[in-house]
This record gives structure tokens, sequence and C-alpha cells, in this order.
């Protein structure tokens, strides 16, 4: 039997699987039962691949027991449902694919098999990624699992919650403008978005081409570098994947080296939650007691990110999202006279309410008249927030931020404000416009009880500085040790 | 600068998507704010700038080499209008026009 899920790491189930202590059935079969408890409660869930599972974590401790084992053999993970999976059907948590079966594997879930791991299922999201609470879903929200009235964040809420809950050991998700990160914060779990390249988007179902990532969402910051090891890599049919070495993950175990750590003087403004402020400041004097030294800095055209960023996505959303016209694959329930009126009607009845405004906004910015004045101008912006951190890391090894200017938001509470909802994402969008690598960690909870993260961001490809920073703070405080508790359904 | 109604349905034509009156008037009013953040960008001088297209990566090619493709049951596999490797769509050509 498997006592306690919640502290059960991938460094330790492996070791505990290699050792015979524990089988791959076992611990799938654990995961399945705390799925089932979960799941009406928290819906983190899209699909659940409960017998392919279990058949999978046999073949796994058949591999275990020849030696023939990967790195990866036998543990039980989730996928965001934006990542495409062979036979498995991938949402992207929208009307528009709810039947869509992919005839191939994308490159992580390749190399996730290649690896051993047993799916589990595929988690919830925001539709395409587009929101930052989750209730963008056909399938309707995650909750939180610290306060199931709260949102657990967006766009990989159902992965964030899933991991929080122990309902999967981690999860793979995306990140295009803190996708990752902001849910991880919110879930009191650790979000790793990879630099820009350093991991294939080949099979990542496009949002938008320039920002978007894959990576992990794990308990601790040494399952984030096990994953990113296992998923990172050139990829022929990715164009803008690196052709460079993989992040060195052996030493991160080891005391971090004394850093400069960057303060910016933009990010701890009026509009920071003051708990939110008051954790991550302890944060930084905890950091100066290891030994670092903290410098502030200057990001000027930080204040500039979201406007450019939502452009940026929109335009790129508008482009990606043109395909979907129910003819080859998606939604097609409709007659049409023409073929003008069959792909609106398919459009209209297959997309929900915030890819609609973003296709919409992101249409308006690229149209005659108007890409000088919106799309050309945000990226000349991108241009100057790079030059910014460029400028940052000539004198310090890692900046430091919050997360999220806020703890957990109650389900609802920003809906009807669209402008409040992009605004949330305010910390984790500059380091994705520059292509910068970055980790949430949790460093604190407020009076409610709900999670603080802190965000690391390093330089680009220089993910074993960002992850041996992180674990070295992780291992000299408590805040990863404490789990929710969530109420079981029956 | 903001945004009209006229324009708005002039963009739902260019995105194919298409909304009733009503919902027509909430899309503009969102645009609107929306756009009316945007125009913070107004305060940068970004004429000596040049625009950024993605994170500083070269563009690799593969090499042109051949590859298995899908076969035609994976293409067909998620059509749900489809007839003998076919996919069904509306009539694209009028004959009638053609022929005048």
């Amino acid at each position: 039997m498997v006592d306690n899920l919640s502290y059960l790491t991938i460094a330790k189930a492996v070791s505990l699987l290699k050792s015979k202590k524990l089988s791959s059935v076992e611990l799938t079969g654990a995961y399945l039962e705390k799925i089932k408890l979960s799941q009406p409660i928290l819906n983190s869930y899209i699909t659940i691949l409960e017998q392919e599972a279990l058949v999978k974590a046999q073949i796994a401790d058949e591999k275990y027991s020849k030696g023939t084992n990967g790195i990866l053999e036998g543990i039980p993970l989730a996928l965001k449902d934006n990542l495409i999976t062979q036979n498995i059907r991938t949402t992207c948590a929208s009307k528009m694919l709810n039947n869509f079966v992919p005839p191939y594997d994308g490159d992580t879930s390749a190399k996730l098999k290649q690896h051993g791991a047993v799916l589990l299922g595929k988690l919830n999201m925001d539709e395409f990624g587009m929101g930052s609470s989750n209730e963008h879903s056909f399938f309707g929200p995650a909750k939180n699992p610290f306060d199931t009235s709260r949102s657990p964040g967006g766009s990989s809420g159902g992965a964030a919650s899933a991991v929080a809950s122990s309902s999967c050991m981690a999860a793979l998700a995306t990140d295009t403008g803190g996708s990752i990160r902001q849910p991880a914060s919110f879930c009191g779990v650790v979000g790793l978005r990879p630099t820009y390249g350093r991991v294939s988007r080949y099979g990542l179902v496009a949002f938008a081409s320039s920002l978007d990532q894959t990576g992990p969402i794990c308990k601790s910051v040494e399952d984030c570098a096990i994953l990113l090891d296992a998923i990172s890599g050139y990829d022929k049919k990715d164009a803008t994947s690196v052709n460079i070495a993989k992040a060195d993950i052996s030493e991160i175990s080891q005391n971090s080296a004394p850093l400069k750590i960057g303060i910016p003087d933009q990010y701890l403004s009026d509009d920071l939650d003051q708990e939110v402020g008051e954790s991550v400041e302890s944060a930084i004097r905890h950091l100066e007691k290891a030994g670092h030294s903290i410098q502030r800095i200057s990001l000027p055209h930080s204040k500039y990110a979201i406007a450019a960023y939502y452009i940026i996505v929109s335009a790129e959303a508008s482009s990606n999202l043109a395909r979907y016209d129910g003819i080859r694959y998606g939604l097609n329930e409709e007659t049409a006279e023409n073929f003008d009126q069959l792909f609106k009607q398919n459009r209209n009845q297959g997309f929900g309410e915030e890819v609609k405004r973003r296709i919409m906004l992101g249409s308006y910015c690229l149209s005659a008249g108007y890409y000088d004045r919106y799309y050309s101008k945000a990226m000349k912006t991108r241009q100057l927030i790079t030059e910014d951190f460029n400028t940052a890391f000539n004198s310090v090894d890692i900046i430091v931020t919050p997360t999220s200017p806020t703890t957990a938001f109650k389900l609802q509470e920003k809906q009807k404000d669209v402008l409040s909802m992009y605004l949330a994402d305010v910390y984790t969008i500059p380091p994705n416009l520059a292509g910068l690598p970055s980790i949430s960690l949790p460093c604190g909870y407020d009076k409610k009880g709900l999670p603080i993260g802190l965000q690391m961001v390093g330089r680009a490809f220089d993910e074993s500085t960002l992850l041996s920073l992180a674990q070295d703070y992780e291992k000299k405080t408590k805040w990863h040790k404490k789990k929710p508790e969530v109420p079981d359904a029956v | 600068m903001t945004i009209s109604k006229v324009e708005t349905a002039k963009t739902a034509e260019l995105a194919k998507l298409s909304f009733s009156a009503s919902e027509l008037t909430a899309m503009t009013v969102e645009l609107k704010t929306i756009l009316s953040y945007m125009n913070k960008l107004d305060e940068l001088d970004t004429d000596t700038v040049s625009a950024k297209s993605i994170p500083d990566t070269p563009t690799v090619l593969r090499d042109d080499t051949p590859m298995r493709s899908l076969t035609p049951n994976q293409v067909f596999l998620n059509s749900e209008n489809m007839a003998q490797f076919h996919f069904i769509v509306p009539k694209v050509i009028d004959l009638k026009n053609e022929s005048e």
C-alpha cells in the first residue's frame, strides 16, 4: 500500500520502484483511487485513462524486473490537454476539439512514453490556453484544492490542482504568459517555464507561437529538474527548437554558490497585495542571509508588458486559430449553404467567449491600417523589454519577483472584468516576452491559508543556476511541505 | 483611437465569426476597453527601435528528406463529414455563373 502520496516525489518513487519496495501497479492504483475521490470536487481532469494507466504500470514493473527501465519508468504523470497524445482525445478544453483524437504524438508526449512514464490522463485548462482562472474551459473550471470556491489559476489550472491534491505525481503544462507559474503559485506547488526553444513545441497545440513553451508542474524543484531533463532537447520538427546542450541538473542539489540577485524596483508596487509583498520581502531577506547579495535593478519598460503581450498573443492566436474550420477535424455539426457560412457556424459554436474575444482583438490589430499602430508597436516594445533584461543580467545572476500580485481569487470574481484578469499576469509576462526561463515556488501563505508564490527569472538557457537557487531556497524553508486538505467526494 | 460597431462587424467578417446585434454591441464595448488600455504604448517613442520577432534564437531548417506521412485512415479519422476519402464541403464553384 502507498500510505501517503502527498510527500512522494518522482525522485523518491523511482528509488522505491528500483528497489522493489513499491510497484508501479500499486502506485498507479493509489493515484487512480485518489482521482476518483478528488475529481468530482476539483474537476482537474478532462480525460482519465484508468485502464491504459494500469496496463502501462504492469509493463513498467516488468521492465524494472528485467532492468530495462527508463528514467521515468512507472511514474504516474498527467498532461495538460493541449499536448497532443496519439489515440488519446486532446481537447484544449474547447468544444471545437471535444472529439479530436490525434493520430500522432507530440514531442513531449513521445519523450515521456520513451522514458516509461504512466499517463493517468489529460488535464483541465482554459480553452486553448487563453485565461488566468481556468474558468474558460468547455468542461467547467478546475478548483483550487486549498479552497474549492477559488480559482486554481490558469491556464494550467487542472495541472496545478492535480499536483497539489496528489491526483498525479507531477504534470506537464504549457506557459504563454504565465500559465505554468501563476497556477503553481495559486496551488502551492512548483512550476518551471523553460527558456523559449529549450523544449520542442511540436505537438503543443499552437496559441501564440512566439511565446508558447512546455514545462513541468511538480511538488519539488528536484522533480522539475528531472522532468526538464526528460523533455528538453533539439527537435527538428520545431523550427524554433534550439540545438544546445541540455541544462546540467546534476549539481542542483548542492548548495547554490553565492549569487547576485536583482529585485526590480517596478515590481514591488502599490498594486501588490500586502501579504504577498511581505512574504516576498521575507524570502528576499532569507536569500540574503543565505549568502546571496541583493541589489535593486530597473526594468523600466515592464509597465508596458501587458499591453504589448495581449496585442502579440491575440494577433498570433487569431492567425493560429484560423485553421479551425471544422472540415478536416473539429466541430462540424451544421449544414450550410456555402463555405463561408459553414466556416462561421462551426467557429461560432466551437469557440468560447474568451477565445472569440482574442481572435477579434488579434484580427483587428492585424487588419489594414492598424498593423503598425498595434502589432508593430507591440513588437518594438517587446524589444525594449528584452533589452531591459539584457542590461539587468549584466549585473545580476537571477531576478526575483512575486509570481502573482494576489493569492487565488474567487471563481467568477474577475469573470466580468476582462482587463482585471489580464492584469493578473503582470509579473509573469515580462520574462516571457524576453524568452527567459523562470520558476515559481511557494514562499508563504496568507491569513486565509492560501499559497503565495515566489518567481525567480534566469538568463536564457541557464536553467541550472535557476534550479540550483530555487532548490537551495526550498531546502531551507518549509512552505512546500504544507498540503491542502481536500474533502472527499463521498 | 477607438473601435466603432462598424469596425467590429468588419473584424468579425475577417475573423470568420458572426455575432447577433446585442453580442456585437457587447464585443465593441469590451474591445474599446482593452484597446484603450493598449493605447498606453503611445507613451513610448519607438521610432528608432527595430521590431523583435521571436526571442533571439536562430531558425533551424531540417534536411529535405522523405518521411512517412499519415495514412488516409489517419487523415480522415477526425472528420465528421467525409466520403470515400474526400472531405465533404458545400459547393464552392457555382457552375451556372461559370458558364455565363
